[in-house]
């Protein structure tokens, strides 16, 4: 009935690593330690008017020995860890139905290895279905049927249509066995069950650990014949729980649903893809370039502060002499630049010194001009003439007489490349003064640096 | 074929040999159907029993592990249950197939009969997964004694006459735990077994199982 998934143990007593698996065990070692005969919790019989209680132990009774045998130090963190093992089913209040832990008299129960939820598979619908009809069966107030639980009985009877018969046979099958043992045991075998059945199939609004419900356990057995009655009717408890969301309606879908559907997919399919070498190289190439400044990496000169507590590097950063390996960073990419407030001020003020502000302009504009629409040219191309070069602009810029001359003919004709001359005259010369200023200025011993960066400015 | 343990009458298959050969064809054809009638109240009674043996494995299976139960007693009463399992459940499907096999002439198959399929199929399906269920269980539990048990409980003292040590009396001496870990895995490797055989039987029977059943999945 249970999907046998890969959780538990195999035969050969290989644990089974999944991450839940691994939590549980870590909870099931507490458990034992707790269960153990001479360090573990005293559990005990208690007499309460005319019936006993069977195999309890108080909820203080717990955090007292989590507080005295695991690395615990205060109530509240002994409550949260017992709240989380209650959630997941390893002991459980015994007169409620929320499984929380509370520092109090309340009396809690060990729950059974068979029901444990590293032992026990995500159980299915049908075990539950089988569970709520054994409920009924057995008649003691006690164990009447909540009205969430009748509710789901009703719905799990409608959709089990075919398999009711075997439901109920087995049902009673299972109560007439109850009914053979001992009246203590099946006290304590009852209240272990239902605990179990709180865990997967919880009261609406808890907690609910295992993330199935009554509509996921459907849904997984027939994913594709989901079932009218289970889904028909939306159950209005379940959606006031915080935990859950309500199951989407399941329908056909329509012929334009599909075509939508397949349209898209045909434009996944036509994406640009990238080779995975291709990635793969270039995220090297990222990765050996940027390892020395990552501190995680590579321990930062002279010292991590957050590590040794010296703030030298901090007011190294700070200050307005940055390091040589600093300066390496700029060389990757105008953004590196930009980035760093520093490198920010240095590259203005190398900008202003070369290329004073007329010229930074003008070629920015030109570069501009390039990219527009034929129609905007010859206005533009005016503009720009009136700025800079008409005689009296405002924002003169020098250029030499060939350059003006050719200049002053393309603007009669105008077209996008009429300041070609012009731009490359003031670009030029920059460059090579660039280079010999960058050794006495900070960008001393890395001409490389300064070349990329003029070469960037061109490409913007 | 089933025998002793369920207890009931093993009624000959070919009744209609006992009555002289005039009879009428009416009359055989009587006799064919409250035949077949027998057979199927005792295919019933079958799978009601392999279902509460179920049950019953089921209730042994949740004892496994608890504190005050009893493991090698335990563990031979489930060895029992699950026998007896086996045995009903090859009888129970082989009356099956028998009746659906015999079926009726003109093609319709009895609701009755597609009722018990189900019921039959739903008990094996649980049955196969308690028997997982105990495997798994019993497996933690040997881990659990490998653990808890590596350090042998032996008191070892020095008498001072003598120069050998006493180890104290104890009711399981640490010579029985590799034997218990032993029949542990010999009781596993059992259930496995039993486990594949029945499994093959859910899936013969579901390659016997009437079309129409087969067709609504599940």
């Amino acid at each position: 009935m249970a999907q046998t998934n890969s959780g538990g143990q195999g035969t050969n007593g290989v644990a089974d690593e999944s991450p839940n698996m691994i939590v549980y065990r870590k909870m099931e070692e507490v458990i034992a330690r707790m269960q153990e005969e001479k360090n573990g919790i005293p559990i005990r019989t208690v007499k309460s008017f005319l019936t006993k209680i069977p195999s309890v132990f108080s909820g203080s009774d717990i955090v007292q020995w989590m507080i005295k045998n695991l690395d615990i130090e205060d109530q509240v963190e002994a409550l949260h860890l017992g709240t989380l093992m209650a959630a997941h089913g390893y002991f459980f209040p015994i007169s409620d139905h929320v499984l929380t832990l509370k520092d109090d008299g309340t009396f809690y129960r060990f729950q059974t290895p068979y029901f444990w939820p590293s032992n026990c598979w995500e159980p299915e619908n049908t075990d539950y279905a089988v569970y709520l009809c054994k409920r009924t069966m057995q008649n003691k107030a006690r164990l009447e049927l909540a009205d969430y639980e009748a509710e789901s009985l009703a719905r799990l009877q409608r959709a089990f249509a075919r398999k009711w018969e075997f439901i109920f046979m087995q049902a009673e099958a299972q109560a007439k066995v109850d009914k053979k043992r001992d009246k203590i045991e099946r006290k304590i075998l009852d209240s272990q069950e239902r605990a179990f059945w709180d865990v997967h199939r919880p009261v609406p609004g808890c907690v609910n650990t295992t993330e199935v419900d009554i509509k996921k356990s459907s849904r997984m057995k027939n994913p594709h014949k989901t079932r009218k009655s289970v889904y028909g009717l939306q159950n209005d408890i379940r959606t006031h729980s915080p935990t859950h969301t309500p199951a989407p309606e399941a329908k056909q879908p329509t012929e334009e649903e599909l075509q939508e559907q397949i349209t898209f997919w045909q434009l996944q399919l036509d994406r640009h893809r990238l080779k995975m070498s291709k990635v793969a190289e270039s995220l090297l190439g990222y990765t050996e370039q940027y390892v020395e400044y990552d501190p995680f990496l590579t321990p930062p000169d002279p010292s991590n502060p957050w590590i040794s507590d010296d703030t030298t590097l901090w007011e190294l950063e700070a200050s307005k002499e940055p390091g040589q390996q600093r300066v390496k960073r700029w060389a990757f990419g105008i953004d590196e630049v930009l980035k760093d407030p520093v490198g920010r001020e240095q590259f203005l003020k190398f900008l202003e010194s070369e290329f004073s502000s007329e010229n930074l302009r003008f070629w920015l504009a030109v570069q501009e001009l390039k990219k527009r629409p034929i129609r905007e040219v010859p206005a533009r191309v005016q503009e720009i003439w009136q700025e800079f070069l008409a005689p009296g602009a405002p924002s003169a810029i020098n250029v030499d007489s060939k350059s003006y001359a050719k200049t002053t003919q393309n603007v009669k004709d105008p077209g996008r490349y009429a300041f070609e001359d012009a731009q490359e005259h003031i670009y030029k010369p920059r460059r090579r003064r660039v280079r010999t200023c960058s050794e006495g200025s900070c960008f001393q011993g890395k001409p490389l640096a300064s070349k990329r960066l003029t070469s960037r400015l061109s490409s913007c | 074929m089933c025998s002793a343990p369920c207890g009931r009458k093993k009624r000959p298959r070919s009744a209609g040999s006992i009555f002289p050969i005039s009879r009428g064809a009416q009359a055989a054809e009587q006799e064919r159907r409250e035949s077949r009638e027998e057979a199927v109240d005792d295919s019933r009674m079958t799978v009601q029993e392999f279902n509460t043996l179920v049950a019953l494995y089921r209730e042994q299976v949740i004892s496994i592990g608890e504190i005050s139960a009893d493991c090698p007693s335990l563990r031979v009463q489930m060895h029992h249950t699950r026998s007896k399992g086996c045995s009903m459940a090859r009888a129970a499907h082989h009356d099956l197939a028998l009746i659906s096999g015999s079926g009726p002439e003109d093609g319709e198959i009895p609701p009755e009969i597609c009722r018990l399929f189900i019921q039959l199929q739903c008990c094996l399906e649980m049955f196969v997964t308690e028997m997982l269920k105990s495997m798994c269980l019993l497996g933690v539990l040997q881990l659990h004694r490998k653990r808890t048990d590596s350090e042998p409980k032996v008191d070892f003292r020095m008498d001072e006459s003598s120069d050998v040590p006493i180890l104290e009396e104890r009711s399981s001496s640490p010579t029985d735990f590799p034997q218990e870990q032993w029949l542990v895995g010999t009781d596993i490797e059992n259930i496995e077994r039993d486990m594949r055989e029945m499994r093959n039987l859910l899936s013969k029977l579901r390659d016997a199982m009437p079309l129409p059943l087969k067709n609504q999945g599940e």
